[in-house]
Order: structure tokens, then sequence, then C-alpha cells
């Protein structure tokens, strides 16, 4: 009950503006909220808007985007193309382009940045599930949660590398499946390489990149067999080699960089091998050996 | 009140492909000698034997791509070595070199037979290999001994001369 009348006074504004007068169904609309009655309250809202002079209202404006948002948490969170969730965003714009005073800002704000997020969530989730025909679904998902986000340009910074890191996870993923097709395993290493942009130290991008260029050089060489020719393999075998040298500057980092793991050491160690490069990769064999003994 | 649901800060590594690759290409080396070479008269009999002496990744190699493919009319059969053993009589006698120190006793174990050694050491074509991997510019090639060939009566086909190195 407390938690309810305190709703109420957030929805109506009553703690910034001092009492100041609210329209009568922007009020009944707020009250429905507080006892979660959002269908009757939307329906109320709209009414509202449609007999009253509500456009240049922001209090109205904040109270039918909140009761939209609370409609697509309750019938539409799993839809990305949810209705409630668009309308939501769009009341709120509203409410912040006429809250001229910034009377309800903060609570604008918080509302924003739920919706916000939950496009940024929806990103990620479907950067794990996208294929050749979907594989712009996230970016998509992504603008608009940048559209709206109101937060620090630090978080921001560490939000744009998780969805980048997410999307080349997504590349990655569909490009294991065909190998033969460079089209994901290209973008796999432009998401890695935007990671970079943003944290040149990035242990998740920095040994990923090591892994995927290391990977394709083994690919290629997979596919040698008894029909390859002399020349095809010596052909092969020096693209490989292209692709070890790209990948050894970044297990380098991941490993100058990050927490020493088996992985890291792993991935350095295969790398120097894979370039005739033994002595290195007995050494940090030995090493690894020594510093992860499992008793 | 943020909602990250599914967000995370944790490391996540792609799967490394754990496969030698030095092995493989090694093993495709071995294979294109015995397809791109001539035995004399009496050694295409029966199996057209390789041995692979201390490298377990060659041989799985050799005995996953090339086990069973023909010679010829002979068929490939790869063995594994892991101790030496007196009486060899493989067409190829591939010693790694985790196993140099017994290059002059095999050496005397092949002399007179038409066994083609090949090793992967700096300086094995000077102790009696015919042929020998190395590293050229991080890629595995290999330099070949014509008068070792010789003596063994084994004749390179042009795609083996072609691409030797010095």
């Amino acid at each position: 009950m407390k938690h309810a009348f305190f709703l109420l006074f957030i929805l109506l504004g009553v703690a910034n503006l001092g009492f100041a007068q609210v329209n009568a169904q922007v009020a009944k609309a707020a009250e429905l909220c507080a006892e979660k009655k959002y269908d009757e309250a939307l329906a109320l809202i709209e009414e509202g808007f449609k007999s009253n002079d509500l456009n240049s209202d922001p209090n109205a404006w904040y109270v039918k985007g909140f009761i939209l948002k609370e409609l697509y948490k309750q019938k539409e969170a799993n839809q990305r193309q949810s209705s409630y969730r668009y309308r939501s965003a769009a009341a709120l714009k509203k409410a912040r382009e006429f809250d001229a005073n910034l009377e309800f800002a903060a609570n604008i704000d918080a509302a924003f940045q739920f919706i916000a997020f939950t496009y940024f969530n929806d990103a990620l989730l479907r950067s794990a599930e996208m294929d050749s025909e979907s594989e712009n679904e996230p970016i998509d998902l992504y603008k608009k949660f940048e559209e709206l986000y109101k937060g620090s340009e630090a978080e921001l910074k560490d939000l744009k590398i998780e969805f980048n890191s997410k999307m080349a996870e997504g590349h990655y993923r569909n490009w294991i499946k065909n190998t033969e097709d460079n089209h994901h395993y290209e973008l796999c290493l432009d998401y890695y390489s935007k990671v970079l942009g943003l944290d040149n130290r990035n242990c998740t991008a920095n040994l990923n990149l090591a892994i995927v260029n290391y990977n394709q050089g083994v690919y290629m060489i997979r596919k040698i067999g008894a029909q390859t020719d002399m020349m095809d393999l010596i052909s092969i075998q020096d693209e490989s080699v292209k692709k070890f040298k790209s990948a050894i500057p970044y297990a380098q980092q991941a490993f100058a960089s990050c927490t020493p793991s088996p992985t890291n050491y792993k991935v350095l160690m295969f790398v120097n091998r894979a370039l005739g490069r033994e002595e290195e990769f007995l050494r940090l064999k030995k090493e690894s050996e020594k510093k992860f003994k499992t008793n | 009140m943020l909602f990250i649901l599914i967000s995370s800060h944790c490391l996540f590594a792609q799967q490394i492909d754990e496969g030698d690759s030095r092995a493989m290409i090694q093993a495709n080396f071995i294979y294109q000698f015995a397809v791109n070479s001539n035995w004399p008269a009496e050694m295409k009999k029966g199996k057209f034997l390789i041995v692979v002496y201390g490298n377990d990744a060659v041989y799985k190699h050799m005995l996953e791509k090339y086990g069973m493919k023909p010679v010829g009319a002979q068929i490939i059969e790869v063995v594994a070595w892991s101790d030496y053993k007196p009486g060899i009589g493989s067409h190829i006698f591939f010693i790694d070199k985790s196993k140099k120190a017994d290059l002059a006793k095999i050496m005397k174990d092949v002399k007179g037979k038409s066994t083609l050694v090949v090793t992967n050491w700096e300086g094995a074509l000077g102790s009696g290999a015919a042929i020998n991997f190395k590293t050229v510019d991080n890629s595995i090639r290999y330099e070949l001994s014509e008068a070792a060939l010789s003596e063994k009566k084994i004749t390179p086909g042009n795609k083996i001369l072609q691409w030797k190195v010095q």
C-alpha cells in the first residue's frame, strides 16, 4: 500500500510540482497504475489526450509512457517488435520535449533507461541466435538502445565493447559452421577490431583475434589431403603462415596484459609452433606446466 | 533501475584448434614424396610401407589422411615406431628430431636398401638422410640429396626436384 501511494506521487510528479494542478484523467490513470490496472489506465489516458489539451503536458506524456512501459513488461517483454515498447519510448520523448523546467527529468530518464536497456538486452540475445539472414537485426536493436540511452560515456563505452564482442562471437559461431565462407570470418575480425578500437588491451578481443586468425590458418591446412598437388600444398601453407603471423601480435598482447591462464599460454604456444618456433613453443609449454601444475 | 539481463564481463575464449599444423604438412609432404618418386621394381610388390619414428602427430595424420591410399599398384600402410627396432624394410622411413641420436644406426640398417630416409633437423642430410625438412620464412620446405637418392635407386619426380630448397 505504501508502495502504491509512492508510485502515485511519483507518477503525478507531486514531489516535484508541489501539488500543482494535475489533469483529472491523468490523475485517475496514475491511480489505476498504482493498482496495476494498466489496460484501464491506458484507455483512460488516451481518452484524456483526445478530449483535453494534453499534447504539451509533460506529466501526461510521462504517465502515458510509464503505462506503456508497464504493459510492455507485462505482455510483450519477449517480443522484439513490441509496439508497447515503441510507443512508450515515443511518449517519453514527448515528455522530455515538453519538460522544459526538468520537473520530471529524473523519472523520465529512469523510464528511458529501462526501455533503452531492454533494447540492449534484445540486441545481445539476437546476436546469440543470428544467422546470415538476420545479422543486421542486433545492430538495429543496438541503435535503438543508443538513441535512448542517457547514461555516462564511460558506461556506454563498456556497453559498446560488450555488444561488439557478442557480435564477434555470433559471427564466429556462424563462420565455423562453414569455414569455406569468409563473410562471417571477416565480420568476426571486424567486430573484435572495433572492441580493440575502444580498448586496445581488451583481453577477450586480443585472445579471440589470435584464436580466430590461428584457427583460420589451421583450417586451411586441414583441407590438405591426398588430392592436393605439391604446388597447392606450398601455396596453402604460405597463406596459412600469413594467418599465423596475423595471430601472433594479438596472442602476445593477450599474454602480456591479461591474467595468466592456461588458455593464454596455449594460444601463444600453438601460434609459435605453427610458425616453426619450436624452442619458444617448448619454453612456454614447460612454463605453463609448471605454473598450472595440477595435483 | 537498470536491468542488464544477460550482460556479463567474463572472458569468453573461442575454442582453439589443437591440431599440429606442422605435423599435417609434414605428413602431406611425405605422401607427395611417395607418389611423386619411383622405386626400383623389386620394391613395387606388396604394401607401400611408411614408418614414422618418434612423432605421433605425423603418424596420426599420415594414417588418417593417407593410410590405404594407392601409390601406383600398391597401398600405403603407415606404421608408428616409438623405439628403434633393427631390420627396417620400409619404402619411407621418417625420423623425428626427437630420435636424431638413432640416425647413425638407422643409416647402417638401411644401407643397400631402397628406403627413403626423411628427417626434420638441421644437418641431417650430411649424416645420410635423403630428404630433410627445414623451416624457411616460417613455412616447411625440404632439402634433398640427389646423391643419397641415387644410391638408394630412388628416382625423385620433377615435382619433388622443382620444390626442393638449397
